[in-house]
């Protein structure tokens, strides 16, 4: 920790690829982005939307911990390209030391319309009916790109409906604003589709403080249940999460949400060949808001 | 009366295909209850969906629940139907009636013009009796009890308390002398 203080810089773990390996880094940031001005990037040689978001988040609330930007430093030119191309430096929320070199950024090609770059999801009903709205337009006329492997007008139509479900619950859940990020990539020779929406909010459990009759016994349950069932902290029932949980199973996909210290991976390709499934974790480290992260893979 | 819900959110200014959000539920519902206060008593309001690639759960709940409560109110006189709906859009409202239905203790079923992908002209629950009476009702156009009764095999009080059920949600129509048709 000494070392951190003198050089105020903190050189980043290459574990920015997916939800899991993320809370590495979640789990170490508390203690050290308390002593550090810059992120040194230089290690990182991929980053997944969820982890793009999740930086976001964390140099969001540095910002409003410190009323300063955090600086990154010595981001590889991939990474830097990659940020670029997903609007992640236009957020303002960090300092980038280095700028790119404008023959450097990615062109927009059809090709990279497999992308819906970072959207930030305001807390104003009306002002965040606008910006979703958008962002399934864009969704639609990029579908073809994205969804190059699951083409069909259902599986569309579905992920039509997931993206307006877990972007509405932020402005009437979350208290927060947060972010949107949609990419299809090919790792490890597999074609993945990741949706990202994460807030930085109250999260889940604060949310339901005033639903004394919903019963649980940790956070990870709690999630459980609002995935799963349909409860709601505003409503008698509710029909968002629980929606969009049964249409990931449809397409024997892969849902992740994390909210406060707990997380429940819901893995519906397993559940077909009759594996376990369902993966909790509570005494996570604690990281405001909620983050859902949706996955096919194939 | 057709009430094309396309033009409904093109008037409001509400960006389509995809009809999502509590507050445009609400503004469509508000806009379409006045259209209702116009219509004749036993007449049956078709919501045509054409155009409309998605309606999700929060427009689902805004709208077209307000819409079939309003109907079954004693003496409202109206009948609603679905036309013209997307498959993504009959499982949203497949997957919120089933919700509602299992919270509320009050079934929630609304019949459609077109064949569903759950072989029937209605979205939602009901038991296979009622299911086999309306689709009876459907080609028979009408019948009475007895011919229910001939037709399912069930005894006379339990048709009479179907079709009481089935008559209270909307989906079949009283006529005089002790008739039942379609709707």
């Amino acid at each position: 920790m000494d070392q951190i203080k003198l050089n105020s810089s903190y050189v980043i773990e290459n574990k920015l690829k997916d939800p899991y390996n993320f809370e590495d880094i979640i789990a170490t940031h508390n203690e050290r982005l308390e002593y550090v001005k810059e992120l040194d990037m230089s290690k990182v040689n991929f980053i997944d939307p969820y982890s793009m978001l999740s930086l976001l988040l964390l140099g969001k609330k540095y910002l409003r911990d410190r009323g300063e930007k955090l600086i990154l430093t010595n981001i590889p030119i991939n990474i830097h390209q990659y940020l670029a191309r997903m609007d992640f430096l236009k957020t303002g929320i960090f300092t980038v030391q280095d700028r790119l070199n404008e023959k450097l950024f990615l062109k927009r090609s059809n090709f990279s319309a497999r992308v819906i770059e970072i959207t930030e999801i305001p807390n104003k009903e009306r002002e965040s009916i606008k910006v979703i709205s958008g962002i399934i337009e864009l969704f639609r006329k990029r579908a073809s790109h994205i969804m190059k492997f699951w083409l069909s007008d259902q599986v569309v139509g579905f992920f039509v409906t997931v993206i307006s479900e877990i972007c509405q619950n932020i402005f009437e859940h979350s208290l927060g604003s947060g972010y949107l990020a949609m990419q299809a990539y090919t790792m490890d020779r597999e074609n993945m589709l990741r949706l990202v929406i994460s807030d930085s909010g109250i999260g889940i459990t604060r949310s339901f403080e005033n639903r004394n009759d919903i019963e649980y016994k940790s956070e990870a349950e709690l999630l459980e249940k609002a995935l799963t069932t349909p409860i709601s902290s505003k409503r008698k029932f509710g029909y968002g999460l629980c929606q969009v949980n049964t249409i990931v199973e449809k397409l024997n996909g892969a849902i992740f949400i994390r909210s406060g210290s707990a997380s429940v991976t819901a893995l519906y390709h397993r559940k077909k060949k009759g594996g376990s499934y369902m993966f909790f974790k509570n005494d996570l480290t604690d990281f405001d808001g909620v983050q859902i992260s949706i996955s096919l893979s194939g | 009366m057709v009430i094309k819900i396309h033009k409904t959110a093109d008037d409001l200014k509400i960006s389509t295909p995809d009809l999502i959000a509590r507050a445009n539920g609400r503004m469509i519902y508000e806009r379409v209850k006045k259209q209702l206060h116009r219509i004749d008593s036993g007449e049956t309001v078709i919501i045509d969906f054409d155009g409309i690639k998605v309606i999700d759960s929060s427009f689902i709940d805004e709208f077209l629940v307000k819409v079939i409560m309003e109907s079954t109110v004693k003496d409202s006189g109206f009948f609603v139907k679905l036309r013209n709906l997307s498959q993504s859009s009959e499982l949203n409202i497949d997957s919120v009636f089933h919700t509602y239905s299992a919270y509320n203790n009050n079934k929630l079923v609304i019949l459609t013009e077109d064949l569903c992908s759950n072989n029937n002209f209605f979205i939602g629950h009901l038991k296979n009796t009622s299911r086999d009476i309306l689709h009876y009702l459907r080609l028979n156009r009408s019948g009475s009890i007895p011919d229910i009764v001939e037709f399912t095999g069930l005894g006379e009080d339990e048709i009479k308390k179907t079709m009481e059920e089935l008559r209270e949600m909307r989906l079949v129509r009283d006529e005089n002398g002790g008739y039942y048709s379609g709707v």
